[in-house]
């Protein structure tokens, strides 16, 4: 649970860039950099839900 | 964007579409109507753009949870489109299409290919606009509120 789910600091046009960056960063990370490569790709699709979902809230109550 | 998938995008070229049985035109209409490789790896960046913004739509119709659950989600369609298509993924990032332009021999095949990447880059942003128009559905429900 979350104190507050509240997105009020941000405009969803950075929301948006955040959502981009995490994803793009991720895929980078494991295309280019080859970053637990082997991993099949709904693992993958698992830790980035994770990770978007960390950032979210981060993001929303700084 | 059946050959960047397959073999990658170094093994794409107008040999290649001629070679390809697939192809439902003359071998020589891919080099006339793109006119350098630029054009034609941009044009299969568009379509790959396109590709994945109708996924989006698609994800966000679907998608009926909270606010949190409708974005993971939506970035999770993103991260399955690339990570399914590694090769088509990186043909959709221009940079290495700017980086040839500057090989560019005639003006003509210069102003072509600024046309193919502006092409791209616009779908690109029609991409962005779905993720952003997800965002704003959050906005307009009233779960959050933003600036």
């Amino acid at each position: 649970m979350y104190a507050q789910d509240s997105l009020e600091h941000d405009s969803p046009h950075a929301i948006a860039r955040l959502l981009t960056v995490v994803v793009d960063g991720y895929v980078f990370q494991v295309l280019e950099e080859h970053v637990a490569a082997d991993l099949p790709v709904e693992d993958h699709v698992r830790y980035v839900k994770h990770l978007v979902d960390l950032a979210l809230p981060r993001f929303g109550n700084r | 964007m059946k050959i960047v998938n397959g073999r990658g995008l170094g093994r794409l070229s107008f040999h290649a579409l001629a070679s390809s049985r697939q192809l439902k035109v003359t071998r020589t209409a891919p080099l006339y109507y793109f006119e350098s490789k630029v054009g034609l790896v941009a044009a299969v960046a568009q379509k790959g753009f396109d590709a994945l913004t109708i996924r989006l739509r698609e994800c966000l119709e679907k998608e009926s949870g909270d606010w949190r659950s409708r974005l993971v989600e939506l970035s999770a369609t993103h991260a399955r489109y690339a990570l399914e298509q590694p090769q088509l993924y990186r043909a959709m990032h221009t940079a290495h299409l700017w980086r040839s332009v500057m090989k560019a021999r005639t003006s003509r095949v210069l102003s072509q290919a600024f046309t193919w990447i502006r092409r791209a880059e616009a779908s690109r942003d029609e991409t962005f606009s779905v993720i952003l128009d997800g965002v704003l559905q959050c906005v307009r429900s009233g779960q959050f509120r933003t600036r």
